[in-house]
């Protein structure tokens, strides 16, 4: 490699420059020294201000989209920030429902001071039950039984004397007043017999036309007397009422007094006082009545009279606490909007304002409601109600069959809230970006979107700054403490799930999880600190638990089940990387390219995108080699090369552009018929000017290939090349590291195709000289060549198959 | 009052007699496990008599309006005083626990009364207002103790509208 090496004049990458070691980090501070705080909003301050200009934005539609990736613990970051600011608000009303006499159906809102919801609900509970006593009371008492019997007693006495007079009237003129079932028959008598139309007959004339004449007069009064009854009866029924009201308006006016004075500055309460004192005076005849019903399952239960004068309580808040925050994890229809409950009975669902219950909005209607929008968004009518209620800032309970008109039943419709408060919606960033897009009432509701950072610099401050959030994590977590190796440890793979040895990743789920493993291996091994060792113990298990693909893979390679060549040479194949995303874990492994290479139209065939195994990105890569071959060689001449390049032996799919520095080098070789060494694997994009770019899984991709090669034996002459714009992204294996230190392994870093395709086949490419030609023996103008005889043979076959047309 | 025991009491009720009152006098002089109970309803002809007047009309407590009272009504109405006292009776039997007889005389045919009687022993007990009807003096023949109890007439006193 060395001969190889000093042709191409590429240098492989320093040692130093393979993993950014991270110095043992004391975190403890210095006597004296203030330990800053928040180290937990390190790299976030684009967030954190744009979080906190949103929570104090009082204007409407400023509530916030806290965007950033799963595990980024942005919960605690956003509940702590909004904490912050709820104790300067205060706490906010209570809300009640109450029962509109008038029309019970929509029930009442009833807003009190914070503190004074519970105090008066209890009141009127002790009202209701002084009540419950005072009124059956009133009624047992003698005075009332008197009054009540002096009533009955004139009433009876006129009926009496309606009756008596007609009966006596009657029996002055001879006629009797007889009673049937259903009303009255008068009937002539004579020595106190009725008389029969024999007898009658006998009489003479003159005593027949009186009697008739008697009848008809007395069956005239007695229709008189008739009508006159029931008016009797409803006067009656009128002075008993009178008197049962009269009789409650003093029980109870005594009990509400005290009520009335206490709640005199809160007119909402006072007025309600009022129409309670009114609807008991107005319904006293229900309290009193005592007889037991026919069938006990229609039994008079108190209870239910009283329950209309009860308070339900739906928001209470403790009159010196912040305003609140509230996180509701679960943010269904009826968790976030409220609900009205049924009951059953005998077969029917029954509802009143009691049963209205309020949800997270109400709750947090004042201060702060944080929630995650994709649960917001998996749950159905949840989004459509959130927004609703932030549109027309107030909170309608009510079922979402009755929101869209599905409900035909009397059900409740309790009066809508007045909703103050700052929505936090928390989710990933594309779901901020498609809701941005498709959902045109979004923006104007969540105008300030908190991007949180996936990684931050790792200078020397946010170094330091990393080691007291690890130390806090730890504290809060009740770990052991960490050495300042481990610490180094920690940081150093921070940088290595950043993908950058100039970043380290600021997803907090996976630092917690490190945390967590080592201290449990720390644990195991008897130990009351975590060191290094440990630390890495936890990585190395992590990836054993979870590298089962990756030794198939190897395996597979290994028995050459899947074709991988480490050693010699061949034209027109090449080792690319590929890297497998599992979700929490990423391998990288070698992949067979192959190309190949004859006249024809000028299509460079991508057989993966043929077989629709490739993905748009890949296609896109092929398309860039394609162009950038026809913009290098054989300008002045149609493109008449038919090529064809082809991951062998995948079957699962490819996208991406990284490989396309490999699949252009296996183009060349095939042009060329220059072999490419197999003891070297590429990895890069390229573009249509032949600069190779860099790509994603850098460390993942090289630790594949050394995986292999050292499976093989590793001789020194094993190489992977990469982008010369990924050297900062390196944070190889301390296992890497140590090999490329001991000359069994090496890194190449390159700029250009050329650089490339000179260090795979150790030929120079070759440069264009003043007059535009290759340098000859160049691996460009072996490409070129070749390039210029197959449009020259191109030519040829057209001119002849010109020929033979004109002669057909 | 005699209390003496009899082995058979008559009762005698109409329909605008109180029955409590006169169930009450039976209750007393009936004695012994083989004393019996025979209640006889005097049917009052009064119906049928006001009936057979072309010019008698019904008037309806309910609505004031009048119809005339024909025969047919006047049975009805009788068969409803009938079924009525018999329900009663049966009713203050039931609560008394003892077997109840229920026997219809019309007034017309007050001789029947003699069959109800076996011996002197046997009594009779009457409402009070018996004494002024042309029945009596069948009854004042019967080879019985009779007893005339004060029981007073309901039809004339009006019903209880303060329901």
């Amino acid at each position: 490699m060395a001969g190889v090496l000093e042709r191409t004049r590429i240098q492989p990458v320093p040692v130093s420059e393979l993993r950014r070691v991270c110095r043992p980090l004391s975190i403890e501070p210095e006597p004296g020294e203030k330990t800053p705080a928040l180290s937990a909003y390190l790299g976030q301050e684009r967030a954190i201000n744009a979080i906190r200009f949103g929570i104090q934005m009082e204007h409407d539609g400023y509530n916030v989209f806290v965007l950033g990736p799963l595990g980024s613990h942005r919960h605690g970051m956003v509940e702590e920030l909004a904490k912050e600011r709820a104790r300067a608000k205060g706490a906010p009303d209570d809300w009640c429902y109450i029962n509109n006499f008038l029309d019970p159906e929509r029930p009442r809102a009833l807003r009190l001071p914070a503190g004074k919801g519970a105090e008066f609900r209890d009141d009127m509970q002790s009202l209701i039950e002084e009540i419950r006593l005072a009124i059956p009371a009133a009624f047992e008492n003698d005075d009332y039984g008197n009054q009540l019997k002096a009533l009955e007693a004139e009433t009876q006495k006129e009926l009496d004397e309606l009756w008596h007079s007609l009966h006596e009237q009657a029996a002055r003129e001879g006629i009797a007043l007889l009673q049937t079932p259903t009303g009255y028959v008068l009937a002539p008598l004579i020595d106190d017999k009725v008389v029969d139309d024999k007898e009658f007959d006998k009489l003479p004339e003159e005593k027949r036309k009186e009697i008739k004449e008697s009848i008809q007069r007395l069956s005239e009064e007695l229709k008189v007397r008739i009508e006159t009854m029931p008016k009797l009866r409803k006067r009656h029924h009128e002075r008993v009422r009178t008197l049962d009201r009269d009789v409650t308006a003093h029980a109870v006016s005594v009990l509400l007094e005290d009520l009335k004075q206490k709640y005199q500055a809160l007119p909402a309460a006072l007025s309600y006082l009022k129409e309670v004192q009114r609807d008991i005076i107005e319904n006293a005849q229900e309290f009193r009545r005592t007889e037991e019903p026919a069938l006990p399952f229609l039994s008079h239960d108190s209870t239910a009279l009283f329950a209309s004068y009860e308070v339900n309580l739906i928001v209470s808040n403790e009159p010196d606490a912040a305003a609140p925050v509230i996180y509701e994890s679960n943010p269904s229809y009826p968790n976030l909007i409220g609900k009205v409950e049924h009951r059953a009975e005998m077969g029917a669902l029954l509802t009143d304002f009691r049963l209205v219950r309020s949800g997270a909005l109400l709750q947090a209607n004042g201060g702060y409601l944080v929630l995650d929008v994709h649960r917001v968004l998996g749950r159905p009518f949840v989004w459509e109600a959130l927004k609703q209620a932030l549109l027309t800032k107030e909170v309608r309970i009510e079922s979402p069959a009755e929101t869209l008109g599905f409900v035909s039943t009397t059900t409740l419709k309790p009066e809508p809230i007045p909703l103050d408060l700052k929505i936090l919606l928390i989710g990933e960033r594309w779901l901020y970006y498609l809701l941005c897009v498709y959902d045109k009432e979004f923006g104007g509701l969540f105008k300030v979107a908190a991007d949180f950072d996936d990684d931050v610099e790792r200078s020397t401050h946010n170094v330091e700054a990393y080691a007291r959030l690890i130390a806090e994590r730890v504290r809060q977590r009740e770990l052991m403490p960490l050495s300042a190796a481990a610490i180094a440890r920690v940081i150093e793979q921070r940088a290595r799930h950043a993908d950058d040895s100039e970043r380290l990743s600021l997803h907090m789920r996976s630092l917690d999880d490190l945390l967590l493993q080592a201290d449990y291996w720390a644990r195991q091994r008897g130990i009351n600190h975590v060191a290094i060792e440990d630390v890495t113990e936890a990585i190395c298990q992590r990836d054993n638990r979870q590298d089962r693909m990756q030794k198939k893979i190897l395996d597979a390679i290994k028995r050459d089940t899947m074709l991988i060549d480490t050693a010699g040479e061949c034209v027109g194949q090449v080792n690319g990387l590929s890297v497998t995303d599992l979700g929490e874990y990423r391998f990288g492994h070698p992949v067979r390219i192959t190309a190949t290479t004859r006249v024809g139209k000028g299509d460079v065939v991508d057989i993966e995108r043929e077989v629709k195994l490739g993905g748009a990105i890949h296609s896109k890569g092929v398309m860039i080699l394609t162009a950038a071959l026809s913009a290098r060689y054989a300008r002045d001449v149609p493109l008449s090369l038919h090529g064809s390049v082809v991951f062998e032996q995948s079957y699962g799919g490819v996208e991406g552009d990284s490989a396309s520095v490999a699949e252009l080098c296996a183009l060349l070789s095939s042009i060329s018929s220059v072999p490419i060494r197999q003891n070297l694997a590429i990895t890069g994009s390229v573009n249509q000017l032949g600069r190779v770019q860099a790509v994603g899984g850098i460390n993942e991709k090289i630790e594949g290939f050394f995986g292999v090669c050292k499976e093989r034996g590793l001789d020194g002459s094993h190489a992977v090349i990469i982008p010369g714009d990924n050297i900062k992204h390196l944070m190889l294996t301390e296992e890497v590291v140590e090999a490329v230190d001991n000359d069994l392994f090496n890194v190449y870093a390159v700029q250009s195709v050329d650089e490339a395709i000179a260090v795979l086949t150790g030929r120079t490419a070759g440069e264009r000289d003043i007059d535009g030609i290759f340098p000859p023996d160049t691996l460009n103008r072996l490409v070129e060549d070749k390039l210029i005889q197959y449009a020259t043979r191109r030519k040829q076959f057209a001119e002849a198959a010109g020929d033979d047309n004109e002669h057909k | 009052m005699n209390t003496s025991s009899a082995r058979r009491v008559m009762l005698a009720v109409t329909e605008t007699s109180s029955l409590q009152d006169l169930w009450r006098a039976a209750m007393e002089h009936l004695a012994g496990e083989h004393a019996e109970l025979i209640t006889v309803f005097v049917r009052d002809d009064r119906w049928r008599r006001a009936a057979s007047l072309p010019f008698t009309e019904e008037v309806s407590r309910a609505s004031g309006g009048s119809m005339n009272f024909t025969l047919q009504r006047a049975e009805e109405v009788d068969r409803d005083a009938v079924m009525r006292t018999q329900g009663r009776l049966q009713q203050l039997a039931t609560d008394s626990e003892i077997q109840l007889a229920f026997e219809i005389l019309a007034e017309h045919e007050a001789t029947r009364i003699h069959e109800f009687v076996r011996s002197e022993s046997d009594l009779l007990i009457a409402p009070s207002f018996f004494k002024g009807r042309p029945f009596y003096s069948e009854l004042a023949r019967l080879k019985c103790r009779i007893l005339l109890v004060d029981a007073r007439d309901v039809t004339t006193e009006p019903q209880d509208y303060l329901e």
